[in-house]
């Protein structure tokens, strides 16, 4: 076991470093100073100021500089900000996302949680029917939709809910909604899956054929039983998740990653671009470190055949 | 669109740009401090407290680092200079009075008024000789000193020349400390016209040595590491979400100052702004096209446009486009475009159609009068539609060719996609045999190929660094780094050097001014397209609060709440 | 009841045809008949690809009924709401916006069947434009990327040992990206635009075509009918195309079907934030995108390219997993 998370570790960490490095090159090979005025200044005040900032080094000396301010937690300056540090801005910003991401992954696993023991319980019914028809529509719809419905109707028509902003409490309602029902759908679905599965597993046959209520075999053996697989949907979740927040944040006006990533795409920020990115990938990779780790620890066989997901 | 420098930022997603008209538009920003609280026909609310909306985040309160219109205005609330734009003209703010001006009018000494930092030591010259060099040291990296050689500081455009043997000698700039309270300004010729109102700009605040040097890297970067002397200072700055200002009752001025809160929230789409404008969640915002009606139906009195001195027009590349240096083409192209569409439907903001260079009510000569009004008031229209097909028409067969393909070069951004949506209509429909294609690029790439000339059209806009034609006119003269179109006329090169040197006779300057952009004009080298207009909804109990077209963006120093 | 008595000369000795043993009574099914059969058994399935195939059609012909192009601007006639004369009676084509009838106010006697956008451009036009840009990309972006799935995967998993486990690293890197980020790197770096589109979403797209390949191909080539064909003396590029290939494409047809509804997604999220198509062409992301800005003022201008998505969306999900059990049954949830 110890052997498979020093392999995972040390691929995490490779990924990342590949990360860092498409960006920087990315980066590189677009146009663009960190001076927006630069058109009124003559070539030779803009070769001095890109000389104060080191970019008028070779690129493999910027590389090796970026990584050695990397290590050392500063991803330089933002240039639509002034060439403040970008890392204040991730700092404000990173919890933000964050809370938003996990609300609606709670949300949205509970309510797929729910949704898919149902539909697996009253499998082929009404009920189930619905529940799948829900989970399809909230598969497929692209959550920035369902923000616009739901910004639209709820906060713009009813006024039941702030239409954009994240300081109080009602803020999180809708933004939430709009992100957790692509999870929801997707656990449903799953879920359904593993419980349809479950329930005709022998031991439950037995349970039944031991006189035990319908309600106690589904709680004690099927669910606890069909939950476990779950973590293997978490990796493409988050990601689903990642995405996803980055439109919702800029059509709730959240003040996190998201918008900022948004932002530094239009004004061509390479610095926040490259800094944003950086932090996605990393949650992202994290995330599937993580779900590696637990499912090498449900399942050994992972761990002998060395596969990912 | 290139713009000089600090109010570029328009071109970026960031709707704020703007500088208001206080003269024209109606806009309840002409009260001023004076009187407002005085007349007793209003009261004066509790709670002071002003909310209003920005688009963007603040991108710096460094005063050497600021090019944009809400780092400026940040500055403008929370620093003083010699001098403060207020009601479209400058007062005395931290000079205690006119100063001395020698016979030459080279030599100012500034008299400074007694004023605190808000760490409580006193405003020295020695600060504004320390916040001018700062400017002027390339090792603070200064993105916006070009002011300095365009008031014609003594020898600043020597110090900002990387050829000059005097490049980054800061010490040879022409500001002197004589004593405390005394401060000597040399300039290279008489000053300009504009000489005062340009002192009020962030560029020309003081700063304070010791402070600076202590804070080292983490200067200006929240409101804790930075020093107030003016009207405001800043007390919360959540980045990303919203910044706010707190009264300075140490400012000199301070009777003046109303407010007791000013919070500015960071709200990017208008339709939320909108909808926090109208839940009371903020006191004022600004409007694009689409919600321009839809507010004007529900909230009639509330809604208030204006001016401002921004033009967009579009370079038309003579230098690599052979067919451009057809008059008749340049004057088909300029007779195409119905600007009035443009103004009234696309943009619906207030804009006005513009066939001139210098726009309307930004800045009035010697007489009192306004620029435009001396120079035709409607500028140099080429005509309409169907003078538009004559002058195609004249163009295929002077230049013997039927049909023509061009490429409209535009930023990526809000406006312009719409504008050069339009425009490449317009000029397809009219001029039969015509195809325009648009080229949206990132404003970096916008500005590489601008300046490289690979483009037929490129629309831009330009706004003003100083309050004078001059900033709207010297950029077309031969080989200006602004002047992509390649257009060059030998009248037009005069005028404006005798403008630049000659500023002892300002009557002459400002005639010589008048006729370089008819001379300009008379030969179309670009297509001007309108004058930026600017819509806004405020509540009724907003009073004196401005969008001047110079000066601060926002004028809310003298600004008050009555009650509601 | 009388007696029978049951004596041997009642039984005759039948004439046994040892070739009847062999035949199959019923018509036979191949895995594809079968699939077939299954898949238009399945209402969902059936109900979606009609649906598709209007939208396409419309995507295709929907344009040539509006007398409009996709750049008829006429500042006249900006911001029309829906109007159909014949179904005036339905209040969504009434050509009334706040119970105000704009039409009249205007004095314009055109139906727009889906109304006008801000330059007076006929919205039915750019919708259907916009569906046919869309499905486009998505189309070419999925064709290629089966086209190097199949062969990434392939060859890894044909090869196996050291060539499997390089690919596979490479591909586990690329994967440990999420997708978006890839995406937009890509587009700012090669310029937004149709192609830059296609190769951005391509880029991401080809990693689990490549996986499934790579996984049915592992699976596969050890069965005896491969063991058999090789001792025979196939090629191992004969053993891909003529086996492994055809025993994997119902896999590669399910995948394929995903992919599509994932490439219109990420068309859709691009132009939504604005890094899509460009002016004045039009996609159904860059339609909503535009339609979202005005939303709380013009609602119809989102609603018909919002709803044509949907539909696509759902659609191809639907008869995507209506595929996925037709040919895997075992899988059917």
């Amino acid at each position: 076991m110890a052997y498979y998370i020093l392999k995972r570790i040390g691929y995490m960490l490779l990924t990342f470093f590949i990360v860092i490095t498409l960006t920087f090159l990315s980066m590189k090979l677009l146009p663009g100073t960190p001076f927006k005025q630069q058109n009124r200044l003559t070539p030779e005040q803009l070769n001095q100021l890109m000389h104060y900032y080191g970019l008028d080094q070779p690129v493999p000396v910027q590389y090796v500089r970026y990584l050695w301010n990397f290590i050392h937690g500063d991803l330089g300056g933002s240039f639509q900000y002034g060439m403040q540090p970008v890392t204040d801005f991730l700092w404000q910003r990173f919890p933000v996302s964050l809370q938003l991401g996990i609300e609606a992954m709670i949300v949205g696993t509970i309510f797929g949680i729910l949704f898919g023991v149902i539909a697996g319980m009253y499998r082929s019914t009404t009920l189930d029917w619905g529940t799948m028809a829900f989970s399809v529509v909230g598969f497929s719809i692209p959550s920035f939709i369902f923000a616009a419905i739901l910004q639209y109707v709820f906060g713009v028509q009813l006024r039941l809910f702030p239409v954009a902003g994240w300081n109080d409490p009602w803020n999180h309602v809708l933004p939430v909604i709009s992100l957790a029902i692509g999870v929801t759908a997707e656990v449903a679905r799953f879920m359904r899956t593993e419980m349809v599965e479950v329930l005709s597993q022998d031991y439950i046959v037995t349970a039944e054929a031991k006189g035990l209520a319908s309600s106690a075999i589904v709680m004690k053996h099927g669910i606890r039983n069909a939950l476990i697989p779950i973590v293997t949907v978490l990796g493409p979740l988050t990601a689903a998740v990642v995405t996803g927040s980055l439109v919702i944040e800029n059509i709730f006006t959240i003040p996190g990653i998201g918008t900022q990533f948004v932002e530094s795409v239009v004004t061509n920020d390479y610095p926040m671009i490259m800094a944003t990115t950086e932090v996605y990938a990393g949650l992202y990779i994290v995330t599937i470190f993580i779900v590696d780790i637990l499912y090498g620890v449900i399942d050994p066989r992972i761990r002998v055949s060395g596969g990912g997901k | 669109m290139r713009h000089k420098a600090k109010w570029s930022l328009v071109m970026s997603f960031i709707l704020a740009l703007s500088m208001v008209l206080a003269a024209c538009g109606g806009s309840g920003s002409n009260e001023s401090s004076s009187s407002s609280s005085k007349d007793g026909s209003e009261k004066l609310a509790k709670n002071q407290t002003l909310t209003l909306r920005e688009a963007a985040d603040i991108p710096t309160v460094d005063p050497t680092q600021s090019t944009d219109t809400t780092s400026s205005n940040v500055i403008q609330m929370t620093l003083s200079g010699l001098t403060r734009m207020h009601n479209q003209k400058y007062e005395w703010d931290l000079a205690a009075g006119a100063p001395k001006v020698s016979a030459d009018k080279k030599v100012y000494t500034f008299k400074l008024r007694d004023q605190k930092w808000s760490d409580g030591k006193p405003v020295t010259s020695q600060d504004f000789v320390y916040g001018w060099q700062r400017q002027n040291d390339p090792k603070a990296k200064p993105q916006y000193n070009f002011l300095f050689a365009s008031v014609g500081v003594k020898n600043a455009d020597k110090i900002q020349n990387p050829k000059d043997p005097m490049y980054g000698k800061y010490q040879n700039l022409g500001v002197k400390a004589i004593d405390d309270k005394t401060l000597e300004v040399t300039l290279d010729r008489p000053a300009p016209p504009f000489f005062y109102s340009i002192l009020s700009q962030p560029q020309f605040m003081p700063q304070r040595e010791d402070f600076i040097k202590k804070q080292g890297n983490k200067y200006a970067t929240s409101p804790s590491t930075l020093l107030y002397n003016g009207p405001f200072t800043l007390s919360d700055w959540k980045k990303g979400t919203s910044w706010t200002y707190k009264k300075n009752p140490d400012y000199w001025n301070a009777d003046t100052t109303k407010l007791e809160t000013v919070t500015f929230k960071v709200v990017k789409d208008t339709s939320t702004a909108v909808n926090m404008y109208k839940t009371g969640e903020l006191d004022e915002t600004e409007l694009s096209s689409e919600f321009v009606n839809s507010l004007k139906q529900s909230n009639p009195n509330e809604v208030k446009n204006a001016l401002i001195s921004g033009t967009y027009f579009l370079y038309l590349n003579q230098k690599t486009n052979k067919n451009m240096k057809n008059l008749n083409l340049r004057k088909a192209i300029n007779a195409a475009i119905d600007r009035n569409g443009l103004t009234k439907t696309i943009l619906n903001d207030g804009s006005a159609p513009s066939n001139f260079i210098v726009p309307k009510g930004f800045v009035t000569g010697p007489d009192g009068k306004d620029y435009r009004s001396a120079n035709p008031n409607e500028g140099y229209p080429a005509g309409d539609a169907s003078d538009a097909k004559k002058y195609w028409n004249q163009a295929k067969s002077e230049l013997g060719i039927d049909s023509l393909k061009l490429t409209l070069l535009t930023p990526d951004t809000g406006t312009s996609k719409q504008v050069s949506a339009y425009v490449a209509n317009q000029i397809k429909k009219n001029l039969p045999g015509v195809t325009v294609e648009i080229n949206q690029q990132p404003w970096a790439s916008y500005l590489k190929l601008n300046q490289s000339f690979k483009f037929d059209l490129a629309f831009s806009g330009w706004f003003p660094d100083y309050q004078d034609p001059m900033t709207f006119l010297d950029m077309w003269t031969t080989g200006h780094p602004q002047n992509t179109t390649g257009w060059s006329n030998k009248q037009f090169d005069s005028e404006i050097q005798s403008a630049t040197t000659g500023t002892g006779d300002v009557k002459k300057r400002w005639n010589t001014l008048l006729n370089a952009e008819q001379t300009m004009m008379k030969q179309y080298p670009i297509v001007p397209l309108f004058q930026q207009g600017k819509t806004w909804a405020q509540k009724p109990y907003v009073k004196g609060f401005q969008f001047p077209s110079y000066g601060p963006e926002y004028d809310f120093a003298r600004a008050y709440i009555t009650e509601h | 009841m009388a007696d029978i008595k049951v004596t041997g000369d009642l039984f005759v000795p039948s004439d046994i045809d040892h070739t009847l043993s062999e035949k199959i009574a019923r018509k036979s099914t191949s895995v594809w008949k079968d699939a077939m059969r299954r898949f238009v058994q399945n209402k969902g399935a059936m109900v979606s690809m009609v649906i598709i195939a209007i939208i396409v059609v419309m995507a295709m012909i929907g344009s040539v009924l509006s007398p409009y192009d996709i750049d008829d601007q006429d500042l006249t006639r900006s911001n029309l709401p829906p109007k159909i004369s014949t179904l005036s009676w339905i209040p969504l084509f009434d050509g009334k916006e706040n119970g105000v009838d704009t039409y009249q106010q205007r004095g314009i006697t055109k139906d727009f069947w889906f109304g006008t956008d801000s330059f007076g451009r006929d919205l039915w036009t750019r919708t259907w434009q916009g569906t046919r840009i869309s499905l486009i990309i998505a189309l070419v972006a999925t064709l290629v990327d089966v086209f190097i799935g199949v062969v990434y995967g392939g060859i890894s998993g044909y090869f196996g040992g050291a060539v499997d486990t390089v690919m596979q690293r490479i591909l586990e890197i690329i994967a440990g990206i999420p997708n978006l980020v890839w995406i937009i790197l890509l587009i700012l770096v090669m310029k937004p635009g149709l192609l830059a589109i296609t190769i951005a979403i391509l880029a991401t797209s080809w990693l689990t075509m490549a996986r499934i390949v790579r996984g049915q191909v592992l699976k596969l080539k050890d069965q005896e009918f491969v063991l058999a064909s090789r001792t025979l003396g196939s090629s191992g590029g004969r053993i891909i195309v003529r086996h492994l290939l055809p025993n994997s494409l119902g896999m590669i047809i399910v995948n394929t079907m995903f992919s599509i509804p994932t490439a219109i997604f990420f068309e859709a999220l691009l132009s939504f934030i604005g890094l899509g198509i460009r002016q004045p062409e039009a996609s159904l992301g860059s339609l909503i995108n535009a339609g979202y800005e005005i939303l709380q003022i013009h609602p119809y201008q989102t609603l018909y390219p919002g709803l044509v998505i949907s539909l696509l969306l759902i659609c191809f999900n639907i008869m995507g997993d209506g595929l996925r059990d037709a040919f895997d049954p075992k899988l059917r949830r």
